[in-house]
This record gives C-alpha cells, structure tokens and sequence, in this order.
C-alpha cells in the first residue's frame, strides 16, 4: 500500500475531519471509562489495605 | 430448588456476587478489545462508503452502537429499579451506582458522535425539532438526575429508592426514542436494523454488528469492575473482605 493511498484513505473523502473526530472522541471517552474504573477500583484496594496495615500495627484483630 | 431459585438467593450475598463477577470481567474485557478492534478496522478500512453519504457513513459504525447502548443501559437501570424496589435486593442498587456515570459518558459520546454525522450529512450539528435527538438529549438529562438525586439525599437506602423510582418513570422516554423517527417528521431515517428486514448490504452491517457486540462486551467489562469496586466499598469493614484484601498483603 503506497503512501498516497493511505492519505487519500485517511482524507475520506472531504469529511476526513468528521469521521476522525467522532472516532478520536469515542476513542478517549471509551478508554478513559475503562481506566477510570481501573483506578477507582485499584483506589478502594489501597484504602482498604492500609486500614488493614493501620489496625495491624495499633494491635486490633 | 431449581437452579434459577438458588441463583436469585445467592444474588443476596456481596461476597457470591464479588467472586462470580471476576471471571465475567476478564471475558468481557477480552471480547470488548477484539470486537472493537475487528469491528472497526472493518467499517474504517474495508465496509463500502455509501453512495450518498459517501465517507461520513463511517460515523455510523461508532455512533449507531453508542446511542443502542445508551438506551439498553438505561432499560437495565430500570429493571434493576425494579427489582430494588420489589425485592429489595442490594445488588440491583449497586447495579445502578455502577451504570449511571457510564450512562452519562456513553449517552454525551452518543450525541456528540450524532452531531459530527449530521454536520456533513443534514448541514447541520443540532436540530432542536428532530424528535430523536431531542429525546435523546432527554436520556441524558434522566442519567444526569439520577446521579444528582444519589448525591442529595445523605440516606443510602432512601436515595436507591428514590432513584429506582426515578429510573423506572424514565423509562417512557425509551419508546419515545425508538418510535420518534416514526411518529413524528424528523431528519433521522427509519430504524437500520428490524426483525423482519435489513436495510443495508452485508458488507456494511456485518461491521456495525460486530461494533454492537463490542460496544454491549464493553459495558459488560466496565460496569463489572464497578460493581464490584461498589461491593468492596459496601462492605469494606467486614471479615470477608478484610480477609480477601488482607490475604494480597
């Protein structure tokens, strides 16, 4: 595939704007609730542990 | 007891719900990633332009699934609405927790994704009397209350409940978004996909198909991991979970 084809590929047409905007959106809001519950849940894990470190060391069971 | 009676009991418990959830995540996660994949280098690069819209048609390929998730999660809002109030089954409201914010994202990516198609294709980002975008706003408006009304009332009980309700009078809106093309004059075609026909080539809806799949994998991936991180929150001062995260230490 020669580069001019792959310019004229992701020029689209006329609506190269269009299509890479809606595609560029949805990329970044798809990843980014994927991520954000990555870290909410990596988050909880964290507090969790160091309650679990905290009672440890003040001698609660 | 048959096995969907003990399924329905074991739904009761946070620590069940927390262990069978896992392998789901994983799975979802895997054919969120392929589906999406495949099914958009599929529209992008080898799906037909289409004769009148030409290259713009591609949108569809992102936009169609987003707004199709966006009203099937808000129809699982109001089952899981539902079945709190019924049932009071805890799970259902962590469901909830769990759906709305994506709800907000997926239902905004949905209409930003509709503006960017209807700018090259109707001449236009936004039309106030195209019925279907403006119930769509609307879904976004419920999602966006719901969510507010969970933050206003201190009550974890009476905030589920109330937001149950809320969820379930929503659910109008549902038909309203599918049957406005239809009821009323709006710039939107008629509905891509029936049951008794299609109104596209293969070519082109083979590749919309699978992005549908992915994106509902996706949300499957997504909202897992939620309630599960809404589980632990729940029950983070228990033996049970203090032993689990006590256990990786």
């Amino acid at each position: 595939m020669s580069v001019e084809a792959i310019v004229e590929w992701a020029a689209m047409g006329r609506h190269g704007l269009y299509v890479w905007l809606a595609y560029g959106s949805s990329l970044v809001v798809l990843a980014g609730l994927v991520l954000e519950s990555r870290w909410s849940a990596a988050r909880l894990t964290r507090d969790i542990e160091a309650d679990i470190v905290a009672r440890k060391e003040s001698g609660q069971s | 007891m048959g096995p969907l009676k003990t399924l329905w009991h074991r739904l009761g418990s946070p620590r069940w719900f927390y262990g069978m959830l896992a392998p789901w995540q994983l799975g979802f996660g895997v054919a969120a990633i392929a589906l999406l994949t495949i099914g958009t280098i599929w529209g992008l690069v080898f799906a037909p332009a289409d004769y009148q819209q030409g290259e713009s048609f591609r949108i569809i390929y992102i936009h169609v699934p987003t707004v199709i998730l966006a009203q099937s999660a808000y129809m699982m809002l109001g089952v899981a609405g539902f079945v709190l109030l019924v049932w009071r089954m805890k799970m259902a409201d962590v469901a909830m927790v769990a759906i709305v914010p994506f709800g907000i994202a997926i239902t905004a990516l949905g209409l930003f994704t509709g503006a960017v198609w209807g700018r090259p294709t109707w001449g236009t980002w936004w039309e106030w009397t195209d019925a279907r975008l403006v119930s769509t706003l609307i879904l976004l408006f419920l999602y966006f209350g719901l969510y507010a009304l969970r933050q206003a009332i201190p009550n974890a009980q009476s905030a589920g409940r109330a937001c149950a309700v809320l969820a379930i009078v929503g659910l109008i809106n549902i038909p309203i978004i599918k049957y406005s093309v239809e009821w009323w004059t709006t710039l939107h075609q008629g509905s891509t996909f029936s049951v008794t026909r299609v109104s596209m080539p293969m070519q082109m809806w083979a590749p919309l198909l699978v992005n549908v799949i992915g994106m509902y994998c996706l949300f499957g991936w997504v909202i897992t991991r939620r309630m599960r991180t809404e589980v632990l929150r729940r029950e983070r001062d228990t033996a049970w979970v203090n032993e689990l995260i006590g256990s990786r230490l």
